[in-house]
């Protein structure tokens, strides 16, 4: 009996949101893998961005139609992969409150009743939220012009990071926010489970299982989703400056040049050669600030839920954002390894950037002809790293069809799927058909 | 009136003496003691200082602040040794800094047989109050050297108080650390940019040496360290326990501290790449090779005073004893390290390793002394085995199997296509050697960096490098100075030469200009007491047929490197290379016998020198979590400021 296996990706912009749907005759299973969008990175219509309501809305609709009459909009699994806001912003949307909800699969870093989790979960929260702060108080002061950039982008990872508790009351039935269904009859997977068993998790339809690979749990991994030490380090430093600032000078003022004496006390020689330095920009931390905002953006990455849906042995592959280190989890094991080799569908990590497709997977284990979707859309400051055009053009070497949300009728044809594109360009779709 | 004319004239003193903290202010503290640092008198000394090397800049970018420069020539500062060192007078800290980059400055120059001059006759600049953070490091594209300040916090053990000012420009170790740093970039620019995780891992080493044998110079400080070590003189207790002050204060002793003196681990070297690691292992073995030697130098000493038992009676040292043991452990460390710092010379221009310093080591230091008399380099060679460092496919470490080579067959500056007259060169640089002689009246700037001038003009399209140049050597904006065209005449003549042997020299005769980057006479003093002139030029050839990325000013650089070392004759002696593949390896075919032997050699090397710098490359990208965010690669972030930074890796 062929199964039916639809991928639809919708048009976000620099985020991700991915309905699956799969059939067999009249059983239908559904899940819904993300839904946000980065806040520099929404689609712009007519000029004007997209909010990810319209998205939201456009989820439901879908879903609204697909259900009996009578009966509510319906997804049988929610995956909330990381808790980057371009992966779960759209879940603060109130309309879900009207979507029955059977199943929510998290990462275990999320679960509340892991000691060691809400540890990690709460020095992420932390580190991101002193990173804001530390970020807009650095900006306050007078700030160089070449740090501005630096200041921007780490911003641009805090914020990414921090600010999503509503999305993820929602996910997790917390406060008064909540799919259709009470929080109590929703069942929340913290993933990986600690037991093996209970990381293949079969669905109503027979031959479907997915199968949760990563993140990782073993101490040794969890480094690298640990936040940056460096933030209570930066935060301390910024405290003292700011008692210098405020707390009076460095030394006696008897030692300091007064403004209006500088250029007779000291010589030509000594401002040009302060001039030239341009030591202004080492009175902030800027590139220290995005060093930890960047680590920190990486921690979240990897701690992204990775998983391979298994219909009777084809198999489709969502990483999340996992970057190196996350994926070196999977390559590292041989039945892991087995189970992502000679997918027949991809999710592009991490929107197609550097770190989050390693080259050894496109070359050695993907294998030929396979399809991908590549969740992107336009961050200026981001334009020319991603998505990295070497991994494109690896995949493409492998004859790899890849459907871009921006750009999906670039696509050239696959023998495997059916690709349709949605009105508006606001989701494009890969249909399989599995014997 | 006339009078005035026949009284004599008073002569310019000859050395400052400086006070500084011995060895930052805690110990000081502690001790009550001061270092009295002697440099040599700079008779025009600005207020700043700002001399003729170094140049402080006391501006503080977090306080938007100028502090008052100190003037060391006022009267009642040179009749007290400039001022005494106080946390809370910048002046006193203009003057340390100042004090301790020079007495570096002047010890390298010692070593080398040659008169140090910054490239394109800049001054480096000393920033003492540069900021607020917990960091110090030398930044080759300002060509400052910067030091930030801190207030002390419950981590602290070193601080006296909590809430305590910390300056890190006030530890003469982190001084003397950073401004080894701009020394290292002045004579091999190319070290400043990560090809292999040794080449950060020497700087440091370097540095770090540099450092920790400072404190072999004061008399003062090793007399009183012999004698607290009463009958445990042949343990050398009081050395290491020198040693292990080094960077106390500043925590940059760390991984130094658990190297130095402590039982080899030859596993440990291979296990580690981290530069600090890797860098301290050196240090620790070159250590090793002093107590060694110093031990087999005081042993003449010991049997005088225990009238041939070997035991010292407990109590105190005689002070005779003490001070011609302080005597040989203060001309020990002046011959370990001079020895370490002469290899500089037969370092390769890009891509060290430690096996090429090693080899480097070997090779200077048998020029000038070939029978080892003093067992320095047998105890450095078997020091450096111990802790595992030796390069690679070495088949015995006997002197021979560890030199450089010579040509394939002989080649010289002077004869063939495109023959240089070294005439002028020599003459200039001779002259250039009398202390007495006023450089910068007679402006024969030093040669390296003009040689990038003189490329600018030469080939002006050639964008790309000449940015890269500008970055490496000078720093913006650059000053020019008018003055020698010694540099500017030769450039053009060794880059033909070079051009017309490219297979001789280890390069790719089809792609890529190969440029001159240096080039400078030495007159380093042999056993015999003679000097041995020696010439020494850098090559190097960019290969942007090996590099990947769009952006031939960002992407990470391919470059070919040979450091050529000759006899005054123009004779080559050495070639040491570092090469890349060539584009088309059919041209070996015609090359003559010899040479073709050669380039095939160089052709295999400079394969696995090319994989393993893209394997390099990736790690670093792999490891720098804004790699996914920029286009430029990882490996231009490396720097010494994150190399250096508290939070660097966490």
């Amino acid at each position: 009996m062929a199964v039916n296996v639809a991928i639809r990706m919708y048009n976000v912009g620099f985020g991700d949101s991915f309905l699956v749907t799969v059939r067999r005759d009249s059983a239908v299973w559904r899940m819904l893998v993300d839904c946000g969008v980065h806040s520099h990175g929404r689609v712009k219509v007519n000029g004007v961005s997209r909010p990810i309501g319209k998205i939201v809305d456009r989820i439901i609709d879908d879903l609204r139609a697909e259900a009996a009459p009578g009966e509510p909009p319906h997804l049988d699994v929610v995956v909330a992969t990381h808790h980057h806001q371009d992966h779960i912003s759209g879940f603060a949307e109130e309309a879900w409150a009207e979507v029955d909800v059977a199943e929510v699969w998290v990462p275990f870093v999320e679960d509340p009743g892991d000691p060691d989790a809400v540890r990690l979960r709460s020095g992420l929260d932390d580190a991101a939220n002193r990173l804001r702060s530390l970020i807009d108080s650095t900006s306050a002061r007078a700030v160089a012009n070449e740090s501005k950039d630096d200041l921007r982008l780490a911003l641009a990872f805090a914020v990414n990071s921090s600010r999503n508790a509503i999305a993820t009351d929602r996910l997790l039935g917390r406060g008064n926010r909540r799919f259709r269904r009470p929080p109590s009859d929703v069942l929340v997977r913290y993933l990986p489970d600690t037991e093996a068993e209970a990381n293949t998790i079969a669905t109503p339809i027979p031959g479907v299982t997915a199968r949760i690979l990563g993140p990782s749990r073993d101490p040794a991994k969890l480094k690298r989703m640990d936040p940056p030490a460096s933030v209570a380090w930066l935060q301390l430093a910024d405290e003292h400056r700011r008692e210098l600032d405020a707390g009076g000078p460095l030394f006696d003022p008897m030692y300091h040049v007064p403004p209006d004496d500088v250029s007779d006390r000291l010589s030509a020689d000594a401002i040009k050669a302060r001039n030239s330095m341009r030591l202004a920009a080492l009175a902030d931390d800027a590139d220290e600030l995005l060093a930890a905002s960047s680590l920190l953006e990486r921690s979240v990455n990897n701690t992204s839920v990775f998983f391979v849906l298994d219909v009777s042995g084809t198999r489709f592959l969502f990483v999340g954002d996992s970057q190196q280190g996350a994926w070196e989890h999977v390559l590292d094991d041989q039945r892991s390894r087995e189970l992502v080799s000679g997918v027949a569908f991809y999710k592009i990590g991490h929107h197609g950037s550097h770190n989050a497709t390693p080259k050894s997977f496109v070359h050695e284990v993907l294998g030929d002809d396979a399809t991908a979707m590549l969740p992107w859309g336009l961050v200026k400051a981001w334009k020319d790293s991603i998505p990295k055009h070497e991994i494109l053009e690896a995949l493409e070497a492998h004859h790899t069809t890849v459907v871009r949300a921006d750009d999906p009728q670039s696509a050239p044809p696959s023998d495997r799927a059916v690709l349709t594109i949605g009105p508006d360009d606001l989701w494009s779709q890969l249909e399989f058909t599995v014997a | 009136m006339l009078q005035d004319l026949n009284i004599p004239e008073v002569r310019p003193p000859g050395r400052r003496i400086l006070r500084a903290f011995a060895f930052d202010p805690t110990e000081t503290r502690l001790s009550g003691r001061y270092l009295s640092i002697s440099i040599p008198f700079e008779p025009d000394l600005e207020p700043g200082p700002d001399g003729e090397l170094v140049q402080v800049v006391d501006y503080d970018a977090s306080q938007r602040v100028w502090y008052q420069p100190v003037d060391l020539d006022d009267p009642l500062l040179l009749a007290q040794d400039g001022l005494r060192p106080s946390e809370s007078d910048p002046r006193s800290h203009q003057q340390v800094v100042y004090a301790v980059a020079m007495s570096v400055i002047e010890r390298f120059q010692r070593f080398t047989g040659r008169r140090f001059r910054w490239s394109g006759n800049e001054r480096l600049r000393i920033v003492p109050h540069a900021f607020y953070g917990r960091n110090a490091y030398f930044d080759p594209k300002r060509r400052a050297v910067l030091f930030g300040y801190y207030r002390a916090d419950e981590r602290d053990t070193e601080a006296n108080l909590p809430n305590q000012m910390m300056f890190t420009c006030l530890s003469v170790d982190v001084v003397a650390h950073e401004v080894t740093h701009a020394i290292v970039h002045r004579v091999r620019p190319r070290f400043s940019y990560a090809t292999n995780p040794d080449v950060y891992a020497w700087h440091e080493a370097f540095a770090d040496l540099v450092a920790l044998f400072h404190h072999f110079l004061f008399p003062e400080v090793v007399e009183e360290a012999v004698a607290r070590s009463r009958s445990d003189l042949q343990k050398a207790t009081a050395l290491l326990s020198l040693a292990a002050e080094f960077g106390r204060s500043t925590g940059r002793g760390g991984p130094l501290r658990s190297a130095v003196g402590q039982p080899a681990d030859a596993a440990a070297f291979t296990a580690t790449d981290e530069p600090h690691e890797r860098g301290a292992i050196f240090v620790a073995a070159v250590f090793d090779a002093y107590l060694e030697t110093f031990r087999a130098q005081i042993a003449d000493l010991r049997r005088l005073a225990t009238g041939g038992s070997g035991i010292l009676a407990d109590g105190e040292l005689s002070p005779d004893l003490v001070r011609r043991v302080t005597r040989e452990a203060v001309s020990n460390a002046d011959r370990i390290l001079g020895m370490v710092v002469r290899a500089f010379d037969y370092l390769p221009v890009v891509d060290v390793t430690f096996g090429d310093v090693v080899r480097a080591v070997i090779t200077a230091d048998r020029d000038l002394f070939p029978d080892d008399a003093m067992r320095l380099r047998g105890h450095l060679v078997e020091a450096l085995r111990q802790r595992g460092i030796f390069p690679p496919g070495v088949s015995s470490l006997a002197d021979e199997a560890l030199l450089w080579h010579p040509p394939v067959q002989p080649l010289s500056l002077c004869a063939g296509e495109h023959a240089i007259d070294l005439a002028q060169l020599i003459a200039d640089s001779t002259m250039k050697l009398d202390p007495t002689g006023d450089v910068r009246i007679t402006r024969f700037d030093d040669e390296d960096d003009d040689a990038d001038d003189a490329d600018e003009d030469d080939d002006a399209d050639d964008d790309a490098d000449d940015a890269d140049d500008a970055d490496d050597a000078a720093g913006p904006p650059r000053r020019r100075r008018a003055g020698s065209t010694i540099a500017a005449d030769f450039y053009p003549k060794v880059s033909a030469w070079a051009n017309a042997h490219a297979a001789e020299l280890g390069f790719d005769p089809d792609v890529g200009r190969i440029r001159m980057i240096g080039m400078h006479v030495g007159y380093p003093t042999a056993a015999d007491g003679q000097p041995r002139p020696m010439i020494v030029v850098q090559f190097v050839q960019r290969r942007e047929d090996l590099e990947e990325g769009d952006n031939r000013q960002t992407r990470a650089q391919m470059i070919a490197g040979t450091t050529l070392i000759a006899r005054a004759d123009g004779m080559v002696r050495y070639l040491i290379t570092k090469p890349l593949p060539l584009q088309r390896e059919a041209l070996i075919a015609d090359l003559p016998a010899g040479v073709a032997k050669f380039a095939d050699a160089q052709h295999a090397a400079g394969r696995r020198r090319y994989d393993a710098m893209r394997e390099w490359f990736g790690l670093v990208e792999d490891d720098d979590a804004l790699a996914v965010w920029l286009d430029e690669p990882a490996v231009n972030r490396l720097s010494f400021a994150s190399l250096h930074s508290p939070t660097a890796g966490a």
